[in-house]
């Protein structure tokens, strides 16, 4: 027996799910602003937030903190979680596997490997290409791959029109073997200092993040997490089978196209932004489907707002408990993220006893 | 309603069907038998729009189906396949509302709720709607989704005219009631102007619900009549290469066959 | 928000890096100082301002009591927000730290940074202590202490001069894995092997790479140079004899092996030359004395 309604309808319970998570999101970025190593006190932050950017009634560094710290790193904490869990969500969905993550359509890999050619490469034969983006060329870089591998893996797997979802799982892993092997080359050709660089890029993190970072990455993602009420009654029909979806009524192809560039440029524009932060994609789908239901029109919304407060809170936590230093986010998404996913599935197997 | 001329399907160089050509009117229910790799589903996912034939010309209510989009279909005929996997823990009732998503149609959430409910009254499963539909029975579930089914497709006739509806093996997991009970339901809605093919294997079953039967051998149509007449005839025994006994039943209605072994 | 407050945080983000604003006092005596890299904060300490030190990374372990200070992270992976709350006067960096947003948000927030260059030879090291002591406002100092550090280093290569037969050396950076990491060219290992008289064995290859086993018989390193972190551990399981190959090189055969201090051996701080007198000393016993205090202090 699932939860919600009596008759199985858990569309009520699921729109109450939905406002919770807002009023959550709501909470935890309040929470997020007002807390930091600096510990200004709350009232302090709201006036400042009041008196706006470049206000001359404050010391500049609180309003620093605040406004080009604090702010854009909420902000860009609760679009990316947004987009990753959405990601995550679309690519399940598509893939009919619960455990499918951004890498299998090679965007994880592809960003990966362009990330590292450009910290390997950057000084030498790709100076050229590098040296006049500056302290963009990573996040283009890692835009670039993420887009190109994936088109590529969807020409692979597209014949006659019709994209094979198998193959493009099949292929996302020899791909991503692949570009492995590439990346582990550059990783021999490095030095001690870019091998650092290297390690802290995969771990992930909102520390870099700037005005400019978000105006530029942020607008990508906003519109993919716009956009992708669009496919929930596609992968709902989806959830059956791709000829069951096309009985349904759905134009089946339009659907997995849509749902790959969907996915490329949410997760894309995500690892440009932070580097790659694993697990908030895969969590916090389960979660909801676990807790609450699997029908997309309420799964996407809510991926986004469980994703957006997730990773806010995790952010905050990167930034206060290592104090004046701060913890690469990707340990505690896992850290919170994964003992509370273990419960819930314990929990869940015994209720079912299966 | 349903006309076929000369269809063909290929898989690389191996023809699995046609050329087959035939013309089916609304208002009956046909049943489609044979053995196994005849082509049976073949030939219903080309009637269902899904696969289209590499030579010949399949035309649904007069034209080319080929020319209809997803939607359109969806709205004149519905289908039931054979095992059905559904990869997320949904409710049943959930499950069965997939029928009104793909298609939209002018009902208020209400209406839908009621109709889903009625429906899953209609096919046994009264009270199952919040049970999560992976933990189902094999024969549950088919019931489930000749539910969903039926909510896609609604009333055999609209104001466009008669609808399709293609059933594959719809009574593989079920007892023997609820096989009889699943066919009637599909014989209603050809009694009400619609249009049923049906995928089966239980000759006798087949013939007392169908008005008539279509065999298959090798991709191709080895007989197309009334059951009295393909059960009397002497086709059944080749196409399945084993003889029959036959048990009769009166002027009128076909005979029982079972294996002459047993 | 309104529309003006946007287009004022897009300017302000567009003008961060120009806008870094200049502090007055320059040359003054900076009184909560962050410090940043192991070779800064050894630098501050020997020109006495330990005291006002009010923050370091994690790679400034020496002298001990840096390690009480409240620790920044690792030095390309800056906390802005996490800098800001120490309320420095004076946030030094040592060149390569980062990264670079935290930084320009750090120079906006009105601290001052002053970047201080790396580097492995004798004039880097120099100009190292140079612009710490002008940051502390103390060159007279940081000129003694630089020409000290200068003196020291040619008295020791002049000591070196007499000996023909150098030896052959192999710095390990790692035996992780039974695997070893040896120093290439270009890395502080070549460096300090230079200062100290060596010979560096594996300067064909550039940087930290690893060493197969078939090519240490080629190299017939006659001293292995490790690090010593000061772990029971690192003496147990990271023997480099009990890997056959090494065993069997001429260093293997004499048992040569050398372990030093990590951050004393490779800190190119104030405390290089004093390392490169005990490393070579090591090299050749009787040519080469020990140094002096420097080295009992490890």
């Amino acid at each position: 027996m699932l939860r919600g309604a009596a008759n199985g309808d858990r569309a009520a319970a699921e729109r109450m799910t939905l406002a919770v998570l807002a009023g959550l999101l709501l909470l935890v970025a309040v929470v997020a602003i007002g807390v930091g190593p600096s510990g200004l006190s709350p009232d302090r932050v709201v006036a400042l937030l009041a008196a706006g950017p470049g206000t001359d009634r404050f010391p500049v560094s609180e309003s620093i903190i605040v406004w080009q710290i604090r702010l854009p790193r909420v902000l860009m904490g609760a679009i990316i979680g947004a987009a990753l869990a959405v990601a995550g969500a679309t690519l399940q969905g598509l893939f009919r596997n619960p455990l499918a993550d951004p890498g299998l359509v090679g965007v994880s890999p592809g960003a990966a490997l362009a990330a590292v050619a450009v910290i390997v490469l950057g000084n030498g034969i790709l100076a050229p290409l590098v040296q006049p983006l500056g302290i963009f060329a990573l996040p283009i870089a890692a835009f670039v791959g993420a887009l190109l591998s994936t088109f590529l893996l969807y020409t692979i797997a597209t014949r006659g029109g019709r994209t094979s979802v198998a193959t493009l799982l099949l292929a996302g892993i020899a791909l991503g073997a692949f570009s492995g092997a590439i990346t582990g080359f550059f990783l021999f050709l490095s030095d001690d200092d870019q091998l650092r660089d290297i390690t802290f890029w995969t771990l992930g993190g909102l520390g870099g993040t700037t005005w400019l970072k978000l105006f530029a990455c942020g607008p990508i993602m906003l519109a993919a997490v716009l956009a992708s009420p669009v496919l929930a009654r596609g992968l709902n029909a989806l959830t059956l089978g791709e000829s069951e979806a096309f009985h349904l009524g759905l134009e089946v192809q339009r659907m997995k196209t849509l749902a790959i560039v969907l996915v490329a440029g949410a997760v894309g524009a995500s690892v440009a932004a932070a580097g790659i932060i694993g697990f908030v994609g895969i969590i916090v789908p389960h979660l909801l489907r676990l807790a609450v239901g699997a029908d997309h029109r309420f799964l996407l919304p809510g991926s986004a707002l469980l994703g957006a407060a997730l990773l806010v809170l995790a952010d905050a936590l990167a930034r206060t408990v290592a104090a004046p230093a701060e913890l690469p986010i990707g340990i505690i998404t896992a850290a919170i993220g994964a003992p509370f996913f273990l419960w819930l599935l314990l929990r869940r197997r015994g209720l079912l006893g299966v | 309603m349903l006309e076929l001329d000369a269809v063909e399907v290929l898989a690389g160089e191996r023809r699995i069907l046609g050329p087959v050509s035939f013309g089916l009117p609304a208002g009956g229910l046909v049943a489609i038998v044979g053995p196994n790799g005849a082509g049976k589903s073949t030939l219903l996912k080309v009637l269902a729009g899904e696969t289209p034939p590499m030579g010949g010309e399949v035309r649904f209510q007069g034209e080319d189906m080929a020319a209809f989009s997803a939607s359109r279909l969806a709205r004149r005929r519905a289908v039931l396949s054979q095992s059905l996997e559904v990869a997320f823990p949904f409710t049943v009732f959930e499950v069965v509302s997939l029928g009104f998503d793909g298609a939209p149609r002018a009902l208020t959430a209400g209406q839908k709720a009621a109709r889903i409910e009625a429906m899953l009254e209609r096919v046994d499963l009264a009270g199952f709607g919040s049970r999560n539909v992976q933990t189902l029975s094999g024969g549950e579930r088919q019931r489930a989704h000749l539910a969903r089914v039926l909510c896609q497709i609604g009333e055999a006739v609209d104001e466009e005219g008669p609808k399709l509806l293609l059933l594959d093996e719809p009574v593989s997991s079920l007892d023997i009631r609820h096989q009889v009970d699943t066919l009637r339901m599909a014989r209603d809605f050809a009694r009400e102007g619609g249009l049923v093919v049906v995928v089966l294997h239980d000759l006798n079953l087949a013939a007392s619900f169908a008005d008539r039967m279509i065999l298959m051998r090798n991709g191709r149509i080895a007989e197309d009549c009334d059951p009295a007449a393909l059960l009397n005839g002497q086709t059944v025994d080749e196409v399945f290469a084993i003889a029959m006994t036959r048990i009769d039943r009166g002027p009128g209605r076909p005979p029982v066959v079972m294996p002459h072994a047993v | 928000m309104k529309i003006h407050q946007i287009f004022g945080m897009i300017g302000l983000a567009f003008g961060l890096i120009a806008a870094s604003p200049s502090f007055a006092d320059e040359g003054s005596d900076p009184q909560r100082i962050v410090s940043v890299g192991g070779a800064v904060t050894e630098i501050v300490y020997a020109l006495g301002h330990g005291d006002a030190i009010v923050g370091v990374d994690s790679t400034s372990t020496y002298p001990p009591e840096a390690r009480a200070k409240p620790d920044v992270g690792y030095m390309r992976q800056l906390s802005a927000e996490g800098v800001i709350a120490l309320q420095p006067d004076l946030l030094l960096i040592e060149q390569g730290s980062g990264p670079a947003e935290a930084l320009s948000l750090l120079k906006a927030s009105g601290v001052p940074v002053i970047t201080v260059p790396s580097g492995h030879e004798a004039g880097a090291l120099r100009s190292k202590i140079a612009t710490v002591a002008e940051a502390l406002g103390e060159e007279e100092a940081g000129a003694e202490l630089g020409q000290t550090v200068m003196d020291e280093l040619a008295s020791l290569k002049a000591d070196l001069e007499a000996i023909e037969d150098r030896k052959r050396v192999l710095f390990i950076l790692s035996l992780a894995d039974g695997r070893p990491t040896a120093g290439g060219s270009g890395t502080g290992a070549d460096a300090m092997i230079e200062m100290a008289g060596g010979l560096n064995v594996f300067a064909d290859v550039e940087g930290y790479k690893r060493l197969s086993s078939e090519s240490v018989a080629t190299l017939r390193p006659e001293v292995i140079v490790m690090m010593d972190r000061g772990t029971a551990a690192e003496h147990g399981s990271t023997d480099p004899f009990a890997i056959p190959a090494l065993a069997a090189s001429p260093a293997g055969e004499a048992e040569a092996l050398i372990r030093m201090d990590a951050l004393f051996l490779l800190g190119f701080g104030p405390r290089t030359p004093a390392a490169a007198r005990e490393l070579a000393a090591k090299l050749y016993p009787e040519r080469i004395e020990a140094g002096s205090s420097e080295s009992a202090s490890q």
